[in-house]
């Protein structure tokens, strides 16, 4: 039943919004470097990145909206006299195939940069944070977050604030404190936000620590069980059996 | 199977139904009533998706109580509204909505047949008409073949071959389940309904045979009036049931008096628009 949701999620808006950011990576990345890449060190790529993918981000997250705004999904659900039980596994299911939506196209872009970078080794697990496990982390937590807060609340204002700040902390804009993609603290480390576009020497560039891989892993479980947690919550304030006093 | 027994529904402060008590027991049962009279409402309690106010609710002499999973299991619900998705391809919809209630899809296939809907089996449902998608939801209710049949205003949007043909199914089927049938048009029903029952302002106002609604009509009448005045007049006397104007400025006019004779034109035999009017005009009783 799955499929039924990627294809819904899968539209041909999303298609378009990959289009420019297609276009800027091959920009950024292709052989020989453009206008600005032959100064561009690995970090500085990796910040081109970021924008990248936070236009990706810009793009793609809006056109999630639907699958959060529930009205057809509950005018389905009441066609099918589905139980709780089963509108519950079917919104689990709505937010899955968004995220898989959303991480195809991050997976898609980082392979290609991983591709164009894979003799740098001593670097490449920190690009890799920046380019693919940190959007993939941040834009789990940042649709996770959604679809607790629209599980309770419905889609209140709170989930369009969400997604600005999923934006610009996928764009590395945000403090590395409140940062949950996992670049802010890394892109910090490696100075690389400077306003210089100065190449650090590779055996300089940190490489993620536990610490630092410790406090996401907490982060991607924490927001995993907010999602079960508000699949219970479903169940049990609907009652398994019940019936509508409306 | 299923037994009301003065079952009310109160929606701010007005009485959507009004003590309703009704035994079905299986069979093409027809749910005749004006617009507001209850049949909705009547239809999202028997099917489990509303809780009545008050009132005994039984599904095979079992009480429900506030517990419906085994009324939502035997039941489906064809709502007067559907609303669908419209980017979502006709039969991967019907098919996703019969997944999701956990009920096979292998009658799928039979019912887009059935309903003419193999040529748009692939199209989005938002490209389809108002009547196509009517059809999408009826072969999906058929197809979810659960043993009580609950249709809101079926044939909305229907042409008269699909019409005929969806009496034809629904003649067949009700041998073997129970389907209610709820409409405004009484054309739709009259010959496949063994079984009326007639809400007015959320209460039974008729359940018995469609002979035995047409014993209880009062007298009809058929007159010719010259003019619209005379129109007017027999309209003070009594209740107009048909009005159809003649090659010049004449009218046929039916009409069922409201007080005793003598009256205008020659007695004849009442049909169940007739029969159906006379017991809306009266009101509850």
């Amino acid at each position: 039943m799955i499929g039924y949701h990627l294809r819904r999620a899968a539209r041909a808006r999303y298609l378009l919004a990959l289009l420019p950011a297609g276009w800027l990576t091959w920009i950024g990345f292709r052989l020989g470097g453009t206008e600005v890449g032959d100064e561009f060190g690995p970090w500085g790529l990796a910040r081109y990145w970021a924008i990248v993918t936070a236009l990706l981000a810009a793009g793609l997250v809006p056109l999630l909206g639907p699958l959060w705004q529930e009205e057809r999904l509950r005018a389905g659900w009441r066609l099918a006299a589905a139980t709780p039980s089963a509108v519950s596994k079917d919104r689990l299911r709505v937010f899955l195939a968004g995220f898989l939506v959303y991480a195809a196209g991050i997976v898609v872009c980082a392979l290609f940069v991983g591709g164009r970078l894979y003799g740098a080794a001593a670097w490449l697990p920190s690009l890799l944070v920046v380019t693919a496990v940190g959007p993939l982390l941040g834009g789990y937590v940042l649709l996770a977050c959604c679809y607790a807060i629209n599980s309770r609340w419905g889609p209140a204002p709170a989930i369009g604030l969400a997604i600005v700040m999923g934006s610009l902390d996928l764009a590395n804009v945000l403090p590395a404190v409140l940062s949950v993609s996992g670049t802010g603290d890394v892109a910090r480390l490696s100075a690389s936000w400077t306003v210089t576009f100065e190449e650090p020497g590779f055996a300089e560039l940190p490489l993620p620590t536990w610490p630092f891989l410790a406090a996401r892993l907490v982060a991607v479980v924490g927001c995993t069980a907010l999602v079960l947690l508000s699949r219970r919550r479903v169940l049990s304030s609907s009652g398994e059996e019940g019936g509508s006093d409306a | 199977m299923i037994e009301l027994n003065g079952v009310t529904k109160t929606r701010a402060g007005l009485a959507a139904l009004d003590d309703v008590t009704l035994e079905l027991d299986g069979g093409l049962t027809a749910l005749l009533g004006r617009n507001g009279a209850g049949k909705s409402t009547l239809l999202s309690i028997l099917a489990g998706l509303m809780f009545e106010s008050s009132g005994r609710f039984s599904l095979r002499a079992q009480p429900l109580g506030r517990r419906r999973a085994a009324l939502r299991a035997e039941t489906t619900l064809l709502p007067q509204d559907l609303v669908v998705d419209p980017r979502a391809p006709a039969e991967e919809f019907v098919r996703y909505l019969l997944r999701l209630r956990g009920r096979p899809d292998r009658l799928v296939g039979e019912m887009f047949e059935r309903f003419g809907l193999n040529g748009v089996a692939r199209r989005p449902l938002g490209e389809l008409s108002g009547g196509t998608r009517r059809r999408v939801g009826l072969a999906y209710a058929c197809a979810c073949d659960t043993p009580i049949l609950l249709l809101d205003e079926p044939t909305q949007g229907l042409d008269p071959l699909e019409r005929l043909a969806l009496a034809d199914y629904l003649t067949e089927i009700g041998r073997s389940k129970l389907v209610v049938y709820s409409t405004h048009i009484i054309s739709d029903v009259s010959w496949i309904a063994p079984r009326l029952v007639v809400l007015d302002q959320g209460r039974v106002v008729h359940d018995g045979s469609p002979d035995k609604l047409l014993a209880a009509t009062p007298p009809v009448f058929e007159v010719s009036c010259p003019t619209g005045a005379d129109v007017e007049r027999i309209r003070a006397n009594g209740l107009v049931t048909r009005l159809a104007r003649g090659d010049g400025d004449d009218y046929a006019v039916r009409w069922i008096p409201s007080t005793a004779g003598p009256h205008d034109g020659a007695e004849v035999e009442p049909t169940l628009d007739d029969a159906y009017l006379a017991l809306c005009a009266q009101g509850p009783r």
